[in-house]
């Protein structure tokens, strides 16, 4: 199985986050709070379409909202596909950075 | 901001587009409320900037998409039903190929003359209906100071040119003042329009002519020697002038003429022989200029009176055809025929696109599911228009490459068609734009309809199979149909009565002798110019001698019946004199000739008696009239009252029985003939017997002895009279072709159509035929149909083609009278040809076994 790329790994794991309210918007929030550096709506939805067609995320229509003058906004959730790949994801770095102490950055900060 | 809010709308390309769309909105919005619409308008242009890869990437893979699934379904189409889109695609190429090369030769006509930079000042100078001008009017000319400068031409010279010591006949030479290359751009191989004409004895030459005297050899600074006494020396080459509406391929200087002619006073003269050509001042009024020319001009004219004077722009004198019956060497175009020609062009790429259509809507029903299907997931109408557009383009893209193929393998056939070189730049941005007007052309005009029809179906009725009726846009179907054989009938009338008028133009004849009849041009000695002549006198040669010694050498061959000599070819007599008979003014075609012309030609003889070699006082004083010149002249008595004419007091002695000597385009006006051989310049000679080749050699032969100094050329009689209907000629051959491939086009269609038709009704001719109808009942039941479109277009194609037709015969003196022939062959042709098609389908179906039929689905 192909890995994960770092981008589809941070829109997924913030789409797991927000589990329930994961639309456009929010993710980008939610990304950029966490990266500290502003993403754009572009760059949220490629790696999202992406995801959408690897079977990692599935969507779903919330309930009519004013905002949007009626109609539903898409939410996004994990699949159980989507949990297995960010698991293995995990696993990998687990075996990477196995035997690398925890304070090898600490001196630094 | 809106901009930028259309500019997402239209790149968000997604299932989910519009809910993204507010997505953008919304931050715009959040943007807007933290920070003050102005700092928000800038962070959301950047934060759209920003998001352009990834939309352009998102919009790219989702446009990729569905076009793969447009192109998808087009090639299973294409391939599903193959006999159709070959019609299709083979129909679409003709006709582009044939429009294209017409554009080709349309372009090739309006280029006439168009390469002349300074044209806008260029303006012919005209007297009254005449085009040539008088060598005296040069002295006024030069001293008006709005004309920059003035242009002589002569195309009168026909010398011989010997180089080395090789002899050739002159062709379309012309003398020009030394201004000619100020005021004309030819494009000079070698040497310069400024130095070209510096000696007065320096010749300019075409590329080809200089490949015709010179072969293979540097043309420049050689001699070619005219009538063996004048060496001119090459002093430039230009490329071919074949889009210069004078015809010329080598030029000498005006100023060699006086020497030339032999006449020391030529540039003063009275002889209106002279195209002349103005060159103003930028910003010169043309109207007020003529006024003050036609002034000038008349002062020292002297004479009969003050003539009228115009300008005409030198941009209009290729499309005229009402100036000048006195212009030589100058081509024209024909407006009319162009205009024509690019008519039938978009007629044919017409039919081609009809055939498109009517297969297309006819085969909308198998469309009906992926539309109805296309619809329901939600599909707009402008998708589907893309579609099939798209679906068309593709198509007609196939059918241009082919065409393209078409054209370049056709080109040189269709030149030869046309009797024109024609060439194409295939870098020419006029080309490249040609083929893509052609190819939006045909694939708007053959996919807008069809994307428009299929379009608007109603996927509900689509679902339920509503259209797996044949009716369905049937009557749509019937107007194109109809149009396509109103097109086709419409060009075949025209062809036939085009064909019918050549015919009877050619076997009509000219009311002479044309068969075995050959025609030799004077030259060297043997054609002596007056001024010539008189040298000879004084040399104390007789007159006429070396005319006279060629004939009777000629006529010692048993197989020459006789000869005469004439001053122009007898199919083309413009020479104008003008007699003065009790003080009025009687302009007559003048022919001169010797006493032996009447016999030779066939010529017969009214009343009175024929020119007499022995009569002395008949040399250039006594005439022979036609029976069209007796009223016109009103002599009383007719053979026996004097007029002043060319060589003194003259008479009539005879009436010859009238003979065409113009083309059937004119009337036969009156016209006169008379024995003066020293003006004469080609022999006509008859031959008897079938030696016919034997004959030609005795007369090379003589021509050797007597006129070593000059080639020797025949040409036969009929030959040369059927080139006064070269025109005629061409338009038929070229009709012919385009009513073909009209009618195989409208045919290609029809098959396509009924094949579809019988299908469509196999379940219907099964039953039948299982109830007891015969085979013949079920052909008819399929072709009736048909036939009832083919009938009606003759109700559109009958008017029409009268209009035109009897349009274009008009412009003929002699003309075959406008019968019902033509249209009723023509409508007959159609419908059988359309029964021929349709009925091969039609047996096809009723042959067919019916139990197979009716389990059809």
């Amino acid at each position: 199985m192909k890995l994960l790329s770092r981008g589809e790994e941070i829109i997924l794991l913030a789409v797991w986050r927000l589990e329930g309210n994961a639309f456009g918007i929010s993710i980008r929030d939610q990304v950029s709070d966490a990266t500290g550096y502003e993403w754009t709506l572009g760059a949220i939805y490629v790696p999202l379409d992406k995801l959408t067609r690897k079977g990692f995320i599935a969507k779903s229509f919330s309930r009519p909202t004013a905002r949007r003058g009626g109609r539903s906004k898409v939410l996004y959730h994990l699949t159980p596909n989507g949990r297995e790949a960010l698991r293995e994801v995990r696993e990998i770095q687990k075996a990477l950075w196995k035997g690398i102490p925890g304070h090898a950055f600490e001196e630094e900060t | 901001m809106n901009l930028t809010r259309r500019l997402i709308r239209f790149l968000l390309r997604h299932e989910d587009a519009e809910g993204r769309g507010f997505e953008f909105d919304e931050l715009f919005g959040e943007a807007a409320a933290g920070q003050g619409s102005k700092s928000a308008r800038r962070s959301c242009r950047i934060q759209f900037v920003l998001s352009l890869p990834g939309l352009i990437t998102n919009f790219i893979l989702w446009e990729a998409a569905m076009l793969k699934n447009y192109l998808t379904i087009a090639w299973r189409n294409i391939v599903k039903y193959k006999g159709i889109s070959l019609i299709n695609v083979a129909g679409l190429a003709l006709g582009m190929a044939c429009s294209l090369l017409i554009f080709v030769w349309v372009d090739g006509e309006m280029k006439a003359d168009r390469s002349q930079p300074k044209a806008d000042r260029i303006f012919r100078l005209e007297e009254g209906d005449w085009a040539d001008l008088q060598t005296s009017y040069r002295k006024v000319l030069g001293t008006f100071p709005e004309v920059e400068k003035f242009v002589q031409f002569s195309s009168w010279e026909k010398p011989v040119f010997r180089v080395g010591d090789k002899l050739f006949d002159s062709r379309e030479l012309v003398f020009a003042d030394d201004a000619v290359f100020d005021v004309f751009a030819f494009t000079f191989l070698r040497g310069s329009p400024d130095s070209a004409f510096a000696d007065p004895y320096s010749l300019v030459l075409s590329r080809s002519e200089a490949e015709r005297l010179f072969g293979p050899e540097d043309p420049m600074g050689q001699t070619v020697v005219l009538d063996n006494t004048f060496p001119f020396t090459v002093t430039g080459i230009v490329e071919d002038p074949d889009d210069f509406h004078l015809e010329w391929r080598a030029m000498g200087p005006f100023k060699s003429l006086p020497a030339l002619k032999r006449r020391p006073t030529f540039l003063s003269e009275h002889n209106d022989n002279f195209p002349t050509y103005l060159l103003l001042r930028p910003q010169t009024n043309a109207a007020a200029l003529t006024e003050k020319l036609a002034a000038a001009i008349n002062a020292i004219r002297g004479g009969d009176g003050p003539r009228k004077f115009s300008l005409r722009p030198f941009r209009d004198i290729y499309f005229t055809r009402d100036a000048a019956v006195r212009e030589k060497g100058v081509k024209h175009g024909n407006m009319p025929l162009v205009i024509l020609f690019s008519a039938v062009a978009v007629l044919i790429l017409l039919i081609a696109c009809v055939n498109f259509i009517n297969l297309v809507t006819a085969r909308s029903s198998s469309r009906a599911k992926e539309i109805s299907v296309r619809k329901a997931a939600g599909a707009v109408r402008k998708n589907l228009v893309v579609q099939f557009l798209g679906e068309t383009s593709l198509t007609v893209l196939a059918s241009l490459a082919l065409a393209l193929v078409l054209v370049a393998a056709l080109l040189p056939s269709f030149a030869r068609l046309t009797g024109e070189p024609l060439e194409i730049d295939w870098t020419a941005g006029l080309w490249l734009g040609g083929i893509l007007a052609v190819f939006l052309f045909t694939a708007l005009a053959s996919g807008l309809g069809p994307a428009l029809y299929l379009s608007s179906l109603e996927p509900v009725a689509l679902m339920r199979g509503r259209l797996g009726r044949p009716g369905r846009g049937a009557s749509f179907r019937t107007v194109l149909t109809v149009f396509q054989f109103a097109v086709a009938t419409f060009l075949t009338i025209g062809a036939l009565v085009v064909l019918g008028q050549f015919d009877y133009l050619v076997s009509q004849g000219l009311g002479f002798n044309q068969e075995q009849v050959l025609l030799v041009p004077l030259k060297g000695e043997l054609k002596e110019s007056p001024q010539v002549l008189r040298a000879r006198l004084k040399e104390g040669k007789t007159f006429g001698e070396t005319k006279g010694v060629f004939k009777q050498r000629l006529l010692q061959n048993p197989d020459i019946r006789g000869v005469t000599f004439i001053s122009q070819s007898p199919g083309e007599l413009t020479n104008t004199n003008t007699w003065d008979v009790r003080g009025e003014e009687r302009p007559m075609k003048i022919m001169q000739t010797d006493p032996d012309f009447l016999d030779v030609m066939g010529l017969q003889l009214v009343e009175g008696r024929d020119l007499s070699w022995d009569r002395e006082s008949d040399l250039g004083l006594s005439y022979l009239v036609n029976e069209e010149a007796v009223p016109f002249l009103g002599l009383n008595p007719l053979f026996g009252e004097t007029f002043q004419a060319n060589f003194g007091r003259s008479q009539v002695v005879g009436v010859v029985k009238n003979f065409h000597f113009q083309s059937l385009h004119r009337k036969i006006g009156p016209m006169a003939i008379v024995w003066f051989d020293s003006w004469t310049d080609t022999a006509v000679i008859k031959v008897t017997g079938t030696d016919i080749a034997g004959a030609i050699a005795h007369i090379r032969n003589v021509w050797g002895e007597v006129n070593p100094n000059a080639p020797f050329s025949y040409a036969f009689m009929d030959e040369t009279v059927g080139r006064l209907y070269a025109a005629e000629a061409r338009l038929g051959r070229i009709l012919k072709v385009f009513v073909g491939l009209a009618v195989f086009l409208s045919c290609l269609g029809l098959f396509g159509l009924s094949a579809y038709i019988a299908a469509q009704k196999t379940k219907e001719i099964g039953i039948r035929k299982v109830l007891g109808a015969k085979a013949s009942e079920i052909v008819v039941l399929l072709s009736k149909d048909f036939s009832r479109w083919v009938l009606l277009a003759n109700l559109f194609a009958w008017p029409a083609a009268y209009f035109i037709t009897e349009k274009w015969l008009q412009g003929f003196a002699y003309r075959i009278r406008l019968g019902a022939g033509p249209f009723l062959l023509a409508s007959a042709s159609a419908l059988a040809v359309a029964l021929l098609t349709t009925s091969f389908q039609a047996v096809k179906a009723a042959a067919a076994n019916p139990a197979a039929a009716i389990r059809h689905e």
